[in-house]
């Protein structure tokens, strides 16, 4: 439509659903659950964080919150999921790992750098244990952006795929065709929670490489 | 005798039927500002007066008269602070009486939900139509 791509609109939208709440005593009912979701996931994030850890809590909410938000809606029909383009959620992931790579190495580098080695490895495995530890490293930012690409593309792209089986096959033969659609409602059961469970793994992730270096 | 007021409309006696008639008791229904029965005329400014002179830009859209539309529409404020301004007025307008009330439900947010769907649908129309007559997708 007039040459903006789509991707504008559905980066923007989210903002419209989340308004600031009021200076109320009792809100609506949309701040309050959403104030309680905030609540919830602030919570889960900051428990094993120690006090310098607290500064990220900003940003891993609103990472968390986004994440959620962008993958249900795209859950509707017609709508478009930015977090389905590997370059979104490469820009995502990238900085974030390599902010905490960083501050790890910035404020305490020895004790960033043992964690390349676990605890009680017997000795000749050392030398092979932390070039595997460190292959893992840094494939992170790789795996993170990656995993929430794949799950995201592959539902999306059953759902079409069953969805455009059942509605061929109804013609033909209906029986068939109500079965597949008992699929593809657990499908849709399953996107809805995969969902949620993508960028709570994503922030969850996040925050452990985050615990190990700050 | 005129028959007692119902319910709240009080306020906008003289002070005449006031003395006249014992104020009225606690409503048990929402008061209202016009009375529940017909009384004497007083001078209250009902529904039936001219309308107050208003100058043409400032007008509301459903008073402006069909033949006064292409000049209404000249003269609202197309500056971007402007299209800001009535964004923000029909935001705020949905916003409070769907979604901003003590026991809003589902539907002040499905609207907006649906409204997204529609607006998907037309952004991408022009990719769309070509699957109509797609063999296969």
């Amino acid at each position: 439509l007039l040459g903006i791509p789509l991707i504008l609109l559905s980066l923007l939208f989210p903002a419209l659903l989340f308004p600031s709440p009021g200076n109320r005593w009792v809100n609506s009912r949309l701040s309050t659950i959403q104030l309680w979701l905030l609540h919830l996931i602030t919570k889960q994030l900051m428990i094993p964080l120690n006090k310098n850890g607290h500064k990220w809590a900003l940003m891993l909410t609103s990472l968390m919150v986004m994440l959620l938000t962008i993958n249900l809606l795209g859950l509707l029909p017609y709508t478009f999921t930015p977090t389905t383009q590997l370059s979104m959620n490469m820009a995502l992931a990238f900085p974030l790992w390599l902010a905490t790579l960083l501050t790890g190495l910035r404020n305490k580098p020895s004790a960033s750098l043992a964690h390349l080695l676990p605890e009680g490895t017997p000795t000749p495995l050392i030398p092979a244990l932390i070039l595997i530890e460190t292959t893992s490293l840094l494939i992170r930012p790789l795996a993170l952006g990656v995993r929430l690409t794949a799950n995201l593309t592959a539902g999306h792209l059953l759902i079409q795929l069953i969805s455009t089986a059942s509605v061929a096959l109804a013609p033909i033969l209906p029986a068939v065709s109500i079965l597949t659609m008992a699929i593809l409602l657990l499908l849709t059961i399953l996107e809805v929670a995969v969902a949620m469970i993508q960028a709570y793994v994503f922030v969850l992730l996040l925050s452990l490489y985050l615990q190990e270096n700050i | 005798m005129t028959p007692p007021e119902g319910g709240g409309g009080g306020g906008r006696d003289t002070p005449k039927m006031a003395a006249q008639h014992p104020p009225p008791p606690l409503p048990s229904r929402p008061s209202s500002r016009e009375p529940q029965r017909p009384v004497p005329a007083s001078p209250r400014r009902s529904d039936k007066m001219a309308p107050v002179p208003v100058p043409l830009k400032d007008m509301k859209l459903l008073d402006v008269k069909l033949g006064q539309l292409p000049t209404w529409l000249a003269m609202r404020d197309f500056t971007p602070g402007g299209i800001g301004g009535a964004l923000r007025r029909g935001y705020e307008r949905y916003y409070n009486k769907y979604i901003n009330v003590k026991k809003g439900g589902l539907g002040g947010i499905s609207m907006v939900l649906a409204g997204y769907i529609v607006i998907s649908y037309m952004w991408s129309y022009s990719h769309l139509k070509h699957d109509r007559r797609r063999k296969y997708h």
